[in-house]
C-alpha cells in the first residue's frame, strides 16, 4: 500500500504538468472547411495543427492519453480495473458519465479506443473558465474515480454476502 | 504603475486604439467591434459597428488618416472612416476563402495587409479609378494558416508568421501606391511577393505573434514552442532563441530598438532585451502583491468546506492582474522606439496599461534600454 501511495503523487504531478503546458488554446478558424471552427484533434486532417500524444503510464493498467492541438485537447483515461467485477463496475459507472456528458461539460460522449474515459476541452472552454481549476477537476476526477470503485466494490460485496446469508437462511 | 479596465466576462479578442490615445476599438469575441471613448478614468462606449458576420479576429486604427480596418471569420474586411460623427464602412473582399486571422495598415496607410487561413496574405490598396479596395494575393511559399503580420517602417516589407512554424518576410511592394524602395538590410531587390527570408527556429512552433524592431532591421517572434526568437539582418541573419520555463507568448512588441514585451500564457508580460547577438530574459512586469495569509476563521473554514469542499485553499484567482491568456500585447504611449506604456489585453475581458517607466524604477532588475 505504501508502495502505491509513493507512485501515485508523482504520477498525478506529471499528469498536472502535462496539463498546463497543453491547455495553452487559441480560437481557430478552420482551413479546411470554409466558415467552420472545430476541434483540430478531433478532425485531424491538418498536420501541422497536432501536437505530439503523451502517454503517461503509472502501470500497464493505469495511464493517461494526452493528445493536444492548437485549438482543443483530448484527455483520455485508462481506468485500474483488477478483475472481473472491477471491469463490470467501471464499464458501468463511466456508461452513467457519459450519457449525461453534456453535463459535465468536458466530458467526451464515447471514450478512445484502449481508455475508459475521455475528455475534450476546446478554446471555448478555456475562455470560459479558469485554467488551473480545469486542471484540478482531472486531477480530483483521477484521484476519486479509484475511490469509488473501491468503494462499489465492497458495497456489492458486502450486498452479496447478506443476501446470501439470508438466502441460505431457508435451509 | 497599472491601470486595469474591465470589459464584461467575455475575452477581449482584439483592441487598437487611435491616434492621441482618447478612442479605442475593441471585439469581445463576437462580430460587432465596439468604440469607446475615454471620460476621466473609464472607457465609455460610444459606438457599434456591426457588418461582420462572424468573429472579428483583428482591428487596426490608422493613427493619421483615422480609418479603422477590422478583419473577421467571415472572411471579408471592412475599412471603417468616420463621417460627421458616424462611422462608415467600405466593404473589402480580399479574395480569400478561410478566415481572415489578422489586418495591418501599412505605415503610410495607403494599403493594408490581410492574413488569413486559406494559406496566404493578402495585400489590399485602393483603387481610385474604380473606387475600389484591390487585393493582391501572396501565397508561396505559406504552406498553413498566417497568424500575424507586422509592417516594416519603409512600408514595403512585411513580417508574417505562419502555423507552418516559419517567420517569413516578404516584399509588399504596389507599384500603384509605393515609390521605389531604397535597398534595406533585408535586401535590395523588392517586386511584389518575393520572399526575402525565411527562419525557423529549429523548433516545432507555432507561430503566435511577430514584430519589426522600430528600425526595422530586426524581426522578433514568439512561438508555442516556448521560444523568443530575434534575427538581426545586419548581423547576417543571425538567430537568437530563447526557451525558458514559461508557457508560450500569444504577442509580442518592441518597445525599444533592443527591448521587448511579450504576453501570453502565463497571464503576466515579461521584458526581453537583445544584444550582441543574445536575448536576456528580463522581469515579469506584474509583481504579485503578497497577500496576508494569516489564519482563517472556522467560520470561513465552514462556508468554505460547503460551498468549495475544500477547507483552506479558498483562492480561486490566480496572482496575476491577467486572469486568463493574454492576446494582445501594443504600446499605448510612445513609439516602438521609446514606448512608455504598454496595453495588454486578454481572454478574461481585461484590458491593462503598464507603465513602463514607473516599473522600471520599482521591479528590481528591470532594465528597458
Amino acid at each position: 500500500m505504501t508502495d502505491k501511495a509513493a507512485t501515485l503523487k508523482p504520477y498525478l504531478s506529471a499528469v498536472r504538468e502535462t496539463l498546463t503546458a497543453a491547455i495553452c488554446l487559441q480560437n481557430f478558424d478552420s482551413q479546411l472547411v470554409e466558415r467552420h471552427n472545430k476541434p483540430e484533434v478531433e478532425v485531424k486532417q491538418n498536420k501541422e495543427l497536432l501536437l505530439t500524444p503523451v502517454v503517461i503510464s503509472r502501470n500497464e493498467r493505469e495511464r493517461v492519453l494526452i493528445e493536444g492541438s492548437i485549438n482543443s485537447l483530448r484527455i483520455s483515461i485508462a481506468i485500474k480495473q483488477a478483475d472481473e467485477i472491477e471491469k463490470i463496475l467501471c464499464h458501468k459507472f463511466t456508461r452513467f458519465l457519459m450519457m449525461r456528458a453534456e453535463n459535465f461539460t468536458i466530458l467526451r460522449r464515447k471514450q478512445i479506443e484502449g481508455y475508459d474515459i475521455s475528455f475534450l476541452i476546446t478554446n471555448f472552454h478555456t475562455e470560459q473558465m479558469y485554467k488551473h481549476k480545469l486542471v484540478d477537476f482531472i486531477i480530483h476526477f483521477m484521484e476519486e474515480i479509484d475511490k469509488e470503485i473501491n468503494f462499489l466494490k465492497l458495497a456489492v460485496n458486502s450486498r452479496a454476502r447478506i443476501s446470501a446469508e439470508e438466502f441460505l437462511k431457508n435451509f | 504603475m497599472s491601470e486595469k479596465h474591465n470589459f464584461g466576462v467575455a475575452p477581449v479578442t482584439c483592441h487598437s486604439f487611435n491616434k492621441d490615445r482618447t478612442c479605442m476599438a475593441l471585439s469581445l469575441n463576437d462580430s460587432n467591434v465596439k468604440i469607446y471613448k475615454k471620460s476621466g478614468p473609464k472607457w465609455q462606449e460610444t459606438d457599434t459597428l456591426s457588418e461582420h458576420g462572424q468573429r472579428v479576429t483583428s482591428i487596426d486604427w490608422a493613427p493619421e488618416s483615422n480609418r479603422i480596418v477590422t478583419c473577421s471569420a467571415d472572411r471579408n474586411a471592412f475599412v471603417w472612416m468616420l463621417e460627421g460623427s458616424k462611422w462608415k464602412q467600405v466593404l473589402v473582399i480580399p479574395r480569400i476563402n478561410r478566415a481572415a486571422t489578422c489586418v495591418k495598415w501599412s505605415p503610410k496607410e495607403d494599403k493594408f495587409a490581410v492574413g488569413s487561413g486559406s494559406r496566404l496574405i493578402a495585400i489590399c490598396y485602393y483603387d481610385v479609378e474604380n473606387n475600389w479596395w484591390v487585393s493582391r494575393h501572396i501565397k508561396k511559399p505559406i504552406r498553413s494558416t498566417v497568424t500575424c503580420l507586422d509592417w516594416h517602417p519603409n512600408n514595403v516589407l512585411l513580417a508574417a508568421g505562419s502555423t507552418d512554424f516559419k517567420c517569413r518576410v516578404f516584399s509588399g511592394y504596389q507599384k500603384e501606391v509605393d515609390q521605389k524602395p531604397g535597398p534595406t538590410a533585408w535586401g535590395s531587390k523588392m517586386p511584389f511577393g518575393n520572399l526575402m527570408a525565411e527562419f525557423s527556429n529549429g523548433g516545432g512552433g507555432w507561430v503566435h505573434s511577430v514584430s519589426f524592431s522600430p528600425s526595422g532591421d530586426k524581426v522578433a517572434w514568439v512561438g508555442h514552442d516556448s521560444s523568443v526568437s530575434v534575427v538581426d539582418a545586419t548581423m547576417g541573419n543571425q538567430l537568437a532563441v530563447v526557451k525558458e520555463s514559461f508557457l508560450p507568448f500569444m504577442s509580442i512588441t518592441w518597445v525599444t530598438e533592443n527591448s521587448m514585451v511579450a504576453a501570453g500564457h502565463d497571464c503576466n508580460p515579461m521584458v526581453f532585451s537583445y544584444g550582441e547577438g543574445k536575448i536576456t530574459v528580463g522581469a515579469k512586469l506584474d509583481q504579485p502583491q503578497e497577500k496576508q495569509s494569516g489564519n482563517i476563521s472556522a467560520m470561513n473554514r465552514f462556508k468554505n468546506l460547503d460551498k468549495k469542499g475544500t477547507g483552506s485553499d479558498t483562492a480561486t484567482d490566480i496572482k496575476t492582474q491577467h486572469q486568463n491568456t493574454i492576446t494582445q500585447v501594443s504600446v499605448h504611449t510612445g513609439t516602438k522606439n521609446d514606448a512608455s506604456k504598454v496595453a495588454t489585453s486578454g481572454l478574461d475581458g481585461n484590458l491593462i496599461l503598464w507603465d513602463l517607466k514607473s516599473l522600471e524604477s520599482s521591479i528590481q532588475g528591470l532594465r528597458i534600454a
